[in-house]
């Protein structure tokens, strides 16, 4: 049953010309183009791009915190962007959203207990008391001790920081939610903890996630399907493990290539996932935006946007020259 | 708390500090709490909250304790008070006594209270004008940003002095004529400061989290951006304190501000100045020392509260 239904979705900001009048028109980022994409109820989306290709973006636009220029966000049918603020905000219990920074997103004046609390006190009507266990009871879900409940943000680790972040999102128990780079900002060590917590809530829970992060080693693990995104574009879409077993479009072959491989016998891998600089945003590449840093770009690739291809059932790939990696090697 | 909860609380990672406590909900050590330690590490500051206070004391308690309230004419004193009307113990005139044979301590105090006073109001409405004004201004933003700040701008433009003294001319030479114009000026500023905070404290990923949640405009502003603002308000507010106790003294030693029998500090000056070249020192040098330790201390404590509270730590 499809949870969430994005349909070319576009996010556009006005930027304002460097030194320039106020009057002349802003320059336009477009930083999600033509998105489209279906989620079903409990299924995991993983979202990988390098940073500056849109992810946050679009998942601000999901939630609703910066709106859409065109394109339809529907949930089970229910046009999102359509809706005025008061009848959207009766939505907002359905999908919270967990971030990137974990001591950023809780604010540093309330306590622990009054900051997971507060989704279930705006849309519940419920007393202090009620809150607080609903608090506390949540806290040990997340693996966090419930005495710790008047404690404030800065008392707390990273890792716990984002434990707190994840208590607050699930309170209501909301069918979707978006974890925004939820271990960019972690130790390694701790990255391990919060992944798993957030797969074992998921599955306990019935949660529908999509988990957003800038390489494929996270996200695979967690995924049952991937996006590829670069420069606010599709890239590639599909089961979690062709994608990351047998990529075909060539930008998602480099960031597979650039997973480092536990492995040791295995040759050293270039950590850089793509050769060059990722182009501004301001000025994409014509044609296929991709093609100024691709492996296998030929000179019609700068002509045309690339048609969205369906070479398997399943899967999408915006690349009329895909393929399997080894024709990349052998070039 | 069962065995299994206990040994998953012990091995979870997130393990607490003080594995004694598991039941007893731990009391957190809030900013507002580090702030106070820092503030109360700093000499310079706890001296003067120290000297403020004893200030206050002698401005509220002063009329109390002294022999001679601040009305009475100590008749024997006139047309010789610069004789016998310097500060001494015998007479019960601590301070000494003004031209007019009243008593300085007492007169002092009045005064103290007075600056003190308008000190306060003045602070008390930049804080709760100025802080809602600015929050919601720059909260909502766009339009209505553009225009509430537009108000202030102008009103920061009028030139207020001249404003008050037309004010003080037109209408009656009052205290509430002076707070009214305090209150008027001085949360111009404020709200500047504060929209500015806000601006920036509107793009922190917590507010964000509140919005996405589903809070209520007014409720993020109360729960997330008011508290996150306070301390720069505070700082601010002691600053404005003396500034407004500044201005009330200018006012008030033009001969425009308090009037008979009520005095202040700047009119108490005023007054011991016009004397300088009678020989009563006293009536120039109390009032003035007064006020300059009010000064100080003031300034000394806003200092200290801005270390303390400094945002940049966080
Ligand atoms: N509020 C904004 N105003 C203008 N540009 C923005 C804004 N938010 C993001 N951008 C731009 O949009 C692009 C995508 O940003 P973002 O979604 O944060 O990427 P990611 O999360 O993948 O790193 C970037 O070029 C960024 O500079
Ligand atoms: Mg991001």
């Amino acid at each position: 049953m499809t949870l969430l239904s994005v349909r070319d979705l576009n996010v556009t900001f006005d930027v304002p010309r460097k030194g320039a009048m106020p009057w002349t028109a802003p320059d336009r980022l477009r930083a999600v183009k033509d998105m489209s994409f279906d989620l079903a109820a409990g299924e995991t989306l993983g979202v990988v791009g390098e940073s500056g290709s849109g992810k946050s973006t679009l998942a601000r636009a999901i939630v609703g915190t910066i709106p859409a220029t065109s394109g339809v966000v529907s949930w089970e049918g229910t046009d999102l962007t359509a809706l005025s603020p008061g009848e959207r905000r009766r939505h907002r219990a359905d999908v919270q959203m967990v971030f990137q920074d974990p001591l950023a997103a809780l604010n540093p004046r309330m306590t622990v207990g009054d900051i997971i609390a507060e989704p279930l006190r705006t849309h519940r009507d419920v007393s202090r008391t009620d809150a607080r266990n609903a608090a506390q009871a949540m806290m040990e879900r997340v693996g966090l001790l419930p005495n710790l409940v008047n404690r404030f943000p800065h008392e707390f680790s990273g890792g716990q920081c984002q434990r707190i972040g994840i208590a607050r999102a699930l309170i209501l128990e909301p069918r979707l939610l978006i974890c925004d780079e939820p271990v960019s900002a972690l130790d390694v060590s701790v990255q391990a903890q919060v992944v798993n917590l957030l797969r074992r809530l998921s599955r306990e829970m019935g949660l529908a996630m999509i988990f957003i992060a800038h390489d494929l080693s996270v996200v695979r693990h967690v995924s049952d399907r991937i996006m590829v995104m670069y420069l606010g574009r599709q890239m590639e879409v599909g089961p979690a493990r062709a994608v990351v077993g047998d990529p075909l479009h060539p930008y998602t072959q480099a960031l597979v290539a650039s997973v480092p491989v536990p492995d040791p016998t295995a040759r050293r891998r270039d950590r850089q996932a793509v050769r060059g600089e990722l182009p501004s945003p301001l000025t994409p590449p014509s044609g296929c935006v991709f093609h100024t840093r691709c492996p296998r770009a030929r000179p019609d690739c700068a002509d045309a946007v690339p048609p969205a291809l369906r070479p398997q059932p399943e899967r999408i790939v915006a690349c009329p020259y895909h393929g399997p990696a080894e024709a990349t090697a052998a070039e | 708390m069962s065995i299994r909860q206990a040994t998953k609380a012990f091995l979870s990672p997130a393990a607490n500090p003080f594995p004694d406590g598991v039941t007893v909900p731990v009391k957190g050590r809030s900013l507002w709490m580090d702030a106070r330690t820092r503030f109360l590490r700093n000499k310079a500051a706890t001296g003067s909250l120290l000297v403020l206070v004893l200030l206050a004391a002698f401005a509220f308690l002063g009329d109390t304790i002294s022999p001679w309230d601040n009305e009475t004419i100590d008749w024997g004193m006139l047309g010789q008070v610069h004789v016998v009307g310097g500060p001494s113990l015998e007479t019960g005139h601590w301070f000494g006594v003004d031209e007019t044979g009243r008593d300085l301590f007492a007169r002092t105090a009045q005064g103290t209270r007075i600056s003190l006073a308008v000190g306060f109001v003045g602070a008390a409405v930049a804080v709760v004008i100025g802080t809602i004004y600015g929050a919601v201004s720059g909260y909502v933003g766009g339009r209505v940003d553009d225009v509430m700040m537009r108000i202030v701008d102008v009103l920061i433009a009028v030139p207020y002095m001249f404003v008050l003294i037309l004010m003080m001319v037109v209408f009656e030479r009052s205290v509430i004529m002076l707070f009214v114009g305090v209150g008027l000026i001085s949360w111009l500023d404020m709200a500047r400061i504060v929209r500015g905070q806000t601006l920036s404290l509107k793009n922190r990923e917590f507010v964000e989290a509140a919005i996405a949640t589903g809070v209520r405009s007014p409720m993020i502003i109360a729960r997330h951006i008011v508290p996150n603002l306070l301390g720069i308000v505070v700082v601010y507010a002691t600053l404005l304190v003396p500034q407004m106790i500044l201005f009330e003294s200018f006012v008030s030693f033009l001969g425009l501000g308090v009037q008979e029998p009520l005095t202040s500090l700047g009119a108490l000056i005023a007054q011991g100045a016009g004397q300088m070249r009678n020989d009563v020192p006293w009536m120039l040098g109390f009032p003035l020392a007064a006020f300059v330790a009010l000064l100080f201390a003031l300034f000394f404590v806003g200092d200290g509260l801005r270390d303390a509270l400094d945002p940049k730590d966080r």
